[in-house]
């Protein structure tokens, strides 16, 4: 059987590299990534893809979206998603944000899998990005109530310990986040000094 | 008990009536709660809207007709209880074909002159134009001016298709020679200084339907009840932002990060029917260039939707017959009727009107006093749906 040849369009690296390592496993699959959109759509049915993958928000889906529509009047006829059936495999990719164009003719059983991948791949991204933000947040907080503790430590000569303590304490009376009376603390003391 | 209703709308001018329903509380005042997503492209509200991922959304006319016809990923029905504007969109020049029209006859705000002009230029070579979707009034305009002048639309016009909010770049980079878009984009461009305005769209048709309220067929005859809360509360919405002296209030709420992320000042302006033509600052008043008066263009149509339908018939393969039945299926007069009886809505008698035969406004029969604007195309064009 001839290589499937999937185009990846995504100007962001990191996911890029998510769906193509997980297409790589596969030795029939031959995966090229478009990372510089602008002005590239005009030229790249010339790849002949048999599978494009997009992302659903990505500006320049547009353009991408129209030449592969107007190419199906060409010799290489090419319908938008897979088979018109597969309604619930379509939504799961619309939720996930991949949009995929696929060449008429290519039988269900090679889309499936592609599509499989790039949902699970995406949904992958999207929790990596969100663990990310929230380490990142974390990592602020401690930040911040640490200089909290040092300004009380400091001002009323308290241990570490005990500074954490009153901290704590005015958080649970005030029924606030530790973090955000730290916040407000280390504020009022930057307008204060 | 709410009913929750997720509705996907792009950032233009004329989604006010979907964004002012929830801000303004008339979606609440309905019981619904209204979960709106916005979306850059759309081709994404196509796909969402026919897989259900949103319920209802801010759509093209020509576009609910080509889902409908099956011209999508997926084939489903999409109908519209109410239009949400009339007009809006408008043609920006660059400088050069700026020049390049006025050297060939142009007059600003002349759609005859301005077709002549597009004719004789592209006789060289097509002009490159870019516009927010195919499937779009945008395209059915700029075709329908063409044809009536006797030129043939593929010799003239090399479309090219990019979300709203990034079609100004595509004119700065020199990608395009000129666009179509809705407000505000057109007026953000011209006050950047990337091109000049030639012409707003009404100056082809005053009666062009724009943007209708989109809802599945399955989902609006499933939830017919929140389908009618629904269309009550974004037709109080249009009403409401439509007055003179709210202006002010529907700029800023539109102009917010979350919705147009773009100055209040130039909403506000589309929104009065002030049009800034030239970066000089030349500006042109015509109220009639964007409506969202409900009470006056809100009602579906039907035979402006078949015009729009047989239009496009043409291009998109489609027996013009058929075209023209699926567009009056999609069209909910009796959804209005019913959902708006109780808002005392001027309920016109006729599902069908002779399209381009309103050169003032007129009263027509119907309950509540129903008062229709202009609808004449340029060319004084009849459509006559019988």
């Amino acid at each position: 059987m001839k290589h499937l040849h999937i185009v990846v369009v995504d100007p962001n690296k990191e996911r890029a590299f998510l769906i193509v390592d997980g297409l790589a496993a596969t030795p029939d699959y031959k995966v090229t990534v478009i990372g510089e959109t602008h002005g590239l759509a005009r030229q790249f049915m010339a790849l002949k893809p048999d599978i494009i993958l997009i992302d659903l928000q990505d500006p320049s889906r547009d353009s991408f979206e129209q030449i592969i529509a107007a190419s199906g009047a060409a010799d290489r006829p090419v319908a938008m998603f897979v088979d018109h059936s597969d309604q619930h495999m379509m939504r799961a990719a619309i939720d996930a944000g991949v949009s995929a164009y696929v060449v008429d003719g290519l039988r269900k059983d090679r889309i499936t899998p592609v599509l499989e991948t790039a949902i699970a791949r995406f949904h992958k991204f999207q929790r990596t990005q969100k663990e990310l933000e929230t380490t990142k947040a974390a990592l602020a907080e401690r930040k911040t109530i640490d200089r909290a503790k040092g300004l009380l430590m400091k001002a009323r000569g308290l241990t570490e310990e005990d500074a954490y303590a009153l901290l704590r304490k005015t958080a649970m009376d005030q029924g606030r986040r530790v973090s955000d009376v730290a916040n407000g603390l280390v504020i009022a003391a930057g307008l204060l000094l | 008990m709410t009913r929750p209703v997720n509705i996907g709308f792009v950032p233009l001018t004329d989604a006010a009536p979907l964004i002012v329903a929830v801000e303004m509380g008339f979606a609440e005042e309905e019981g619904l709660d209204v979960n709106l997503l916005r979306e850059q492209n759309w081709a994404t509200i196509r796909d969402k809207l026919s897989y259900g991922v949103v319920d209802a959304a801010h759509v093209l006319l020509p576009m609910a007709i080509g889902i409908s016809l099956g011209l999508a990923p997926t084939k489903t029905r999409i109908d519209f209880p109410l239009v949400l504007n009339m007009n809006g969109n408008a043609f920006v020049a660059s400088p050069n074909l700026t020049t390049a029209l006025l050297e060939n006859g142009n007059q600003l705000g002349n759609a005859r002159a301005f077709g002549n002009a597009l004719i004789k230029l592209s006789r060289s070579q097509p002009i490159r134009v870019a516009v927010p979707f195919l499937q779009s009034m945008h395209v059915t305009m700029l075709r329908h001016l063409i044809t009536q002048l006797g030129g043939l639309p593929e010799d003239v016009f090399d479309f090219l298709v990019s979300s709203p909010s990034k079609i100004e770049q595509l004119l700065t980079d020199g990608d395009v020679d000129g666009f179509m878009v809705g407000s505000p984009w057109a007026s953000h461009a011209v006050e950047n200084g990337a091109g000049h305005l030639m012409l707003t769209s009404n100056t082809i048709w005053q009666g062009a339907p724009e943007k209708v309220l989109g809802m599945r067929y399955d989902w609006l005859e499933d939830n017919r009840d929140t389908a009618m809360r629904l269309t009550r509360a974004v037709y109080r919405a249009a009403n409401w932002a439509a007055r003179n002296p709210n202006s002010g209030v529907v700029s800023e709420i539109l102009s917010r990060p979350q919705y147009l992320n773009v100055s209040s000042s130039i909403i506000e302006n589309n929104l009065l029917g002030d049009t800034v033509m030239a970066t000089s600052g030349q500006t042109q008043h015509d109220p009639l260039a964007l409506q969202l008066d409900a009470k006056r263009i809100g009602f579906p149509w039907q035979s402006a939707a078949a015009f729009v339908a047989a239009q496009n018939a043409p291009y998109w393969n489609i027996d013009p017959t058929l075209a023209k039945t699926v567009a009056h299926e999609i069209c909910r007069p009796d959804i209005y009727r019913q959902a708006l009886e109780s808002a005392n809505a001027p309920l016109p008698s006729a599902n069908q009107k002779v399209e381009g035969s309103l050169h003032s406004t007129t009263e027509v029969p119907g309950m509540n006093n129903p008062i229709l604007g202009p609808d004449a195309f340029f060319d004084g064009k009849i459509f006559d749906p019988a």
